[in-house]
């Protein structure tokens, strides 16, 4: 499973919104995450992707900057 | 000064959280307590609490709701739901500025605090969850109450152990008594049945020991063979409206809350004192403007520990005369247990279903009342009064916080 697809179901399980409503433009926002509810999806990111994600990298806006972030991380934190 | 109705009641308890089922329970005496040998999932002391079961966060919040939601505020907020429907406002059509909630609270957030602790020291864990802080923190159900309700003429919470909600509820009434507000949403929660709780407590050798014959029956207030308190946990809440306002809208007006006293023994940090328990209990009749011979029922704080009930028993003695046949006292702990934090808004409510039906629940399980606890107690069954109009209801905490309520029959 690709990372978006993880991190889809992710968001789905966890905000209870749908699938189909979680494209990679779509903001955080707009799922209804306020900046807690992205703390808390951070800390389960951490989990599930095996990587630490420092305070100043929490600017994430859509779906797709959570992708980026993961992989970008994944591959610096020797993880991919 | 405008005067106080009730026009809504909710509550989470053992036997659910339909105030009918909840009122048939406690009046026909039917005890939620068990011993915590029934739970396996931890270590427990070798004592009994009435904890509830069958309460389902999902049927009311949502999987992120529940990320800041501690067991607390999920009663409370269950709570005051109820109370808000069953009192028919309508939120588009209040002021919201003159719209506040008052919350009391023992331990607070108890179990996330100890689900928190219990991961960082016994696991070793360094990765708490990201939303412990807005989960712990003790005004947490008062500002989730807050946002849900949006109302925005205060949300505070009140923290003085057994006193908690009874200050909470007052404070909401004189809010309302001066002018400061329309509605507010006042109780209290707690649920802190919890290993480490739990065995603090029994360190401190308050809790009752199991009646091994029947242990739903360990919890004996102002009877001779009592041995302690049990612990329980829930909630209950109020809408309380000035009088005019519920009037204009043709509320259905359950009470009125008439007098409030919140003093301090500054004595002892647990020892009850006779002196502060009557001053408290005065200080409520001259706010009330009530003689005590008007008071016809009183519910006790009746903890069930040898020290609290022969020091209430004298108090209210010493304040509605050695003969005190003609006041009718009971406890209704025996039955719910203590719930701290709750217990003033749990045993309000028992009182105010009291007044509505001129009927007072028994302090169960009182067979041999001790002799150093001499007062007309309610034993057995229910008793009807007739024209029941007024009836106070005592709270006193450790810290030695007092919380007198006096309410009028609506009718």
């Amino acid at each position: 499973m690709d990372t978006l697809d993880t991190l889809r179901g992710m968001i789905a399980d966890k905000f209870e919104v749908e699938s189909a409503q979680i494209l990679p433009e779509t903001t955080l926002e707009a799922l209804g995450l306020d900046s807690l509810a992205v703390f808390d999806l951070i800390f389960d990111i951490e989990s599930v992707f095996e990587i630490k994600v420092s305070n100043d990298e929490v600017k994430i806006v859509t779906v797709a900057d959570v992708v980026s972030l993961i992989e970008r991380l994944r591959q610096e934190q020797g993880k991919a | 000064m405008h005067r106080v109705a009730v026009t809504g009641w909710g509550v989470v308890s053992p036997w659910g959280n339909d105030p009918l089922r909840f009122r048939e329970s406690v009046f026909s005496g039917q005890s939620a307590i068990r011993p915590l040998s029934q739970r396996t999932d931890q270590p427990w002391p070798d004592r009994t609490a009435a904890w509830i079961d069958d309460f389902d966060p999902r049927a009311h919040f949502s999987v992120s709701q529940l990320s800041t939601l501690d067991r607390t505020s999920q009663f409370a907020m269950v709570s005051s739901r109820s109370a808000l429907n069953m009192s028919g406002l309508d939120i588009n059509q209040l002021n919201l500025e003159q719209c506040g909630v008052y919350v009391g609270t023992g331990m607070g957030s108890a179990g996330a605090l100890e689900t928190t602790y219990s991961s960082f020291y016994g696991e070793q864990n360094r990765r708490l969850k990201p939303l412990t802080v807005p989960m712990v923190m003790s005004n947490s159900a008062a500002a989730h109450i807050a946002i849900e309700t949006g109302f925005l003429g205060g949300n505070v919470t009140f923290c003085s152990a057994c006193a908690s909600s009874g200050i909470a509820i007052g404070e909401a009434s004189r809010k309302i008594r001066y002018g400061e507000a329309k509605v507010m949403l006042a109780g209290g929660a707690e649920s802190l049945i919890y290993p480490g709780v739990l065995f603090a407590w029994e360190a401190l050798r308050t809790l009752a020991e199991t009646d091994q014959a029947d242990p739903a029956r360990s919890c004996k207030p102002f009877s001779k063979n009592r041995t302690g308190m049990v612990l329980g946990e829930g909630s209950a809440f109020f809408v309380l409206e000035s009088w005019e306002h519920a009037e204009k809208r043709g509320a259905n007006i359950l009470a009125e809350l008439i007098g409030f006293s919140s003093t301090s023994d500054s004595g002892h940090l647990t020892k009850p004192s006779i002196a502060g328990q009557a001053r408290a209990m005065r200080a409520a009749l001259t706010d009330a403007h009530l003689n005590s011979d008007q008071i016809g029922y009183i519910n006790a704080h009746g903890t069930g520990t040898q020290a609290n009930d022969s020091a209430e028993a004298s108090a209210i003695q010493e304040v509605f005369g050695v003969d005190t046949a003609t006041v009718p006292v009971s406890s209704s702990k025996a039955v719910h247990g203590h719930l701290l934090g709750a217990a003033s808004a749990m045993e309000l409510l028992i009182t105010l279903m009291a007044l509505q039906e001129s009927v007072v629940p028994p302090t169960a399980n009182l067979d041999e009342i001790d002799p150093e606890c001499h007062l007309d107690h309610v034993m057995g069954h229910p008793k009807p009064i007739h024209a029941l109009r007024y009836a106070m209801s005592n709270s006193f905490a450790f810290g030695g916080t007092s919380s007198v309520l006096i309410a009028k029959a609506a009718n």
